[in-house]
């Protein structure tokens, strides 16, 4: 099934051909079902409808790059990347990590908020920021880690 | 804010999807945003407000939580 109707997907390949100005990178963790049963293993739920959606996405430009990573089987990237759960969807400016993950499926009212990601990724200065906050930004002393929990409905 | 700088890492989190997740940040309503494990609060707010947070998460002393928290929950009742 389809995530995107006809009509949405007009409208997004719109803003993104007017958006992206640069390569942006899809990278999608997730750790497909096995169909093997296996106790006490965690399955992934919604790994193949992120996987789906995604690749939706990622027929909307030619500036947005998916690279679907199967962390059973590519381990070391998975922890390169830091990432610890499935589905997560690391967005950066192209191949780069940005530092920016989406965990789970951003579906309902995250997907605005996974395309505004996107967009902001895909252009220079695309984060919006006033000058005061990239100033005060660009002297922090220590790494800031910034969790956002959020529900689709 | 993770756009323009390598300093910040940004994740959000589906709640329903990680519930032990949420459980472990006492995730009681949505939006709740989670600074560096020390800060948190609710909901969207301004920049300004937002950036005050993330200067607190990284200062040194034991007050910058309490600070950080009051702060913004007074402002963003007012």
């Amino acid at each position: 099934m389809a995530f995107l109707t006809d009509t949405d997907a007009t409208y997004l390949r719109e803003r993104f051909a007017e958006l992206l100005t640069r390569a942006v990178g899809l990278r999608l963790f997730t750790e497909p079902a096995s169909g093997l049963y296996v106790p006490g293993r965690r399955t992934c739920d919604t790994c193949a409808e992120a996987e789906a959606l995604m690749n939706e996405v990622a027929a909307l430009s030619d500036q947005i790059h998916l690279e679907v990573v199967d962390v059973s089987t590519r381990r070391e990237e998975a922890a390169q990347w830091g990432v610890t759960e499935v589905p997560t969807i690391a967005v950066g400016p192209g191949d780069t990590d940005a530092g920016v993950r989406f965990q789970g499926l951003p579906d309902g009212y995250e997907f605005t908020s996974f395309v505004e990601t996107l967009a902001s990724a895909g252009s220079e200065n695309g984060h919006g920021l006033a000058p005061e906050t990239l100033e005060a930004l660009a002297s922090l002393p220590a790494d800031v880690d910034i969790k956002t929990f959020v529900t689709p409905t | 804010m993770a756009l323009a700088t390598p300093r910040v890492r940004s994740t959000c989190v589906e709640a329903q999807e990680f519930p032990e997740l949420a459980q472990r940040y006492e995730v009681s309503a949505v939006p709740k945003i989670v600074l560096n494990e020390r800060i948190e609060f609710m909901g969207a707010v301004p920049e300004p407000m937002f950036l005050e947070a993330v200067l607190a998460a990284v200062s040194e002393g034991d007050g910058a939580e309490a600070t950080g928290i009051e702060e913004i929950e007074s402002a963003a009742e007012g």
